[in-house]
């Protein structure tokens, strides 16, 4: 009895199995004395959701949030991102490599074709030589405008996996933000980001979320699971 | 996850912390809410929501989005209110196990061959104070469950987001916990009228 109880409350009943129950209640009346008191706790329960917080309560937690924000460490703030046009020499690199930066920076077209001699078994992530970077302006500054290139190289453990991207803080967890390219069975990307700390994860095929088993560091992501972490020379 | 929810935590992410409000006004009644069932102290909801969504404020650049921002928010209450538990202030008087060995037919609010059943002649408003004065006897996991089905009016699938658990053991929790609060409201119905028959 309490079974059809459940499954009706819960809407797991079928039409014909919903058909039947009610029949049953016409002539059952222990049925239908359970069912109704199951409902009457359950609209009691309803009511109990008409409590409000306190009218004063936002500006209280933007208060403390406000506070908390100003004892938090300093962070660079990313405000604008993009995918950087390919220089000319860049070509068989992005064969092997997807380049993503934000505003003006970017990899060095003549030395970027280097990025082919990284180790493709050399997997998670890699920071780039500083002259790697460049400001296209023209002022040949290097990445002491605080700007890094980073290699991420991923090897997904299911050599069925169509398409590899990153997701990270540095892009608002878009999940097809920034497309890893594949090189046998090794995917990379190259980022050009700013000095700072940021998480990260692998998104297999835009839906299933890896964390990189060969990132350095990793910390909850006050979700129950990991972030890899990805440190910047912060 | 709403597509402005997307925009406030991207622009509170670029440093815009004002839009943290936006956030905090469209979901701090559920927080409180479910806070408040879980905690049973009004004031200490009120702190925990506050500390909620600070929590949720500093790890916002870890928040990936796969779930929504009021599951997020909703799961880091529940953990402050488990833990608010543990440190002994609000502990269940009943103990799991006993829910579980109640889990077949030993409640029958209803007494078979009564008419009028005790429960049936509560008024909306005595229905809703024993349910407030019984909730505190569930432990916390059956109190969960039951809170947010039934007072948030969430869907098994977005508890199970929020705990962990899968669909179906949440319903078994949530069908014990009906029956042990029936039960325990009935019970205090007899004792408060020892002639009535309370079908125990």
């Amino acid at each position: 009895m309490d079974h059809w109880i459940t499954r009706y409350l819960d809407g797991d009943l079928d039409e014909a199995e919903t058909a039947r129950f009610l029949e049953a209640l016409e002539t059952d009346s222990v049925l239908a004395h359970r069912l109704l008191a199951h409902e009457r706790l359950i609209a009691a329960a309803g009511r109990l959701a008409e409590a409000t917080p306190p009218i004063d309560l936002t500006p209280h937690i933007m208060q403390k949030v406000r506070a908390t924000s100003a004892s938090m460490p300093r962070r660079a703030r990313i405000r604008r991102f993009g995918v950087l046009e390919f220089g000319k020499g860049l070509a068989l690199a992005a064969s092997l490599a997807i380049v993503f930066g934000i505003g003006r920076w970017s990899v060095r077209p003549e030395t970027a074709p280097g990025a082919i001699a990284i180790r493709g078994d050399l997997l998670g992530p890699t920071i780039l030589p500083a002259r790697w970077v460049q400001d296209p302006a023209g002022s040949g500054g290097e990445a002491e405008s605080g700007f890094v290139a980073v290699r991420l190289a991923y090897r997904p453990t299911d050599s069925d996996v169509r398409s590899v991207s990153v997701a990270g803080s540095f892009n608002g967890w878009n999940p097809r933000g920034i497309p890893l390219l594949p090189a046998g069975e090794v995917w990379t990307a190259v980022l050009v980001l700013p000095r700072n700390s940021y998480d990260y994860v692998f998104v297999e095929d835009g839906q299933r979320w890896v964390v990189d088993p060969h990132a350095p560091r990793t910390r909850d992501d006050g979700f129950g699971g990991k972030n890899a972490v990805l440190d910047l020379g912060v | 996850m709403t597509e402005s929810e997307r925009e406030w935590i991207e622009a509170v992410r670029a440093g815009h912390i004002e839009r943290f409000s936006d956030l905090v006004r469209r979901h701090q009644d559920q927080v409180y809410r479910v806070l408040l069932r879980l905690t049973r102290d009004p004031e200490l909801a009120q702190d925990l929501t506050q500390t909620a969504f600070i929590r949720a404020y500093e790890n916002l650049s870890g928040f990936r989005g796969e779930a929504s921002f009021a599951t997020w928010v909703t799961q880091i209450a529940i953990h402050l209110a488990r833990d608010a538990a543990r440190r002994g202030a609000n502990r269940a008087e009943t103990s799991l196990e006993a829910l579980v060995e109640d889990g077949g037919n030993a409640f029958d609010p209803v007494d078979e061959g009564l008419e009028a059943n005790p429960l049936e002649r509560l008024t909306t408003e005595e229905w809703v104070d024993a349910l407030e004065r019984e909730l505190e006897s569930l432990p916390e996991a059956y109190r969960e469950v039951f809170v947010m089905r039934h007072v948030l009016d969430l869907d098994y699938e977005q508890i199970a987001a929020i705990t962990g658990d899968r669909t179906g053991a949440l319903k078994v929790r949530n069908h014990r916990a009906r029956k042990h609060l029936l039960r325990r409201i009935a019970a205090r119905l007899a004792d408060q009228a020892p002639s009535t028959p309370s079908g125990e």
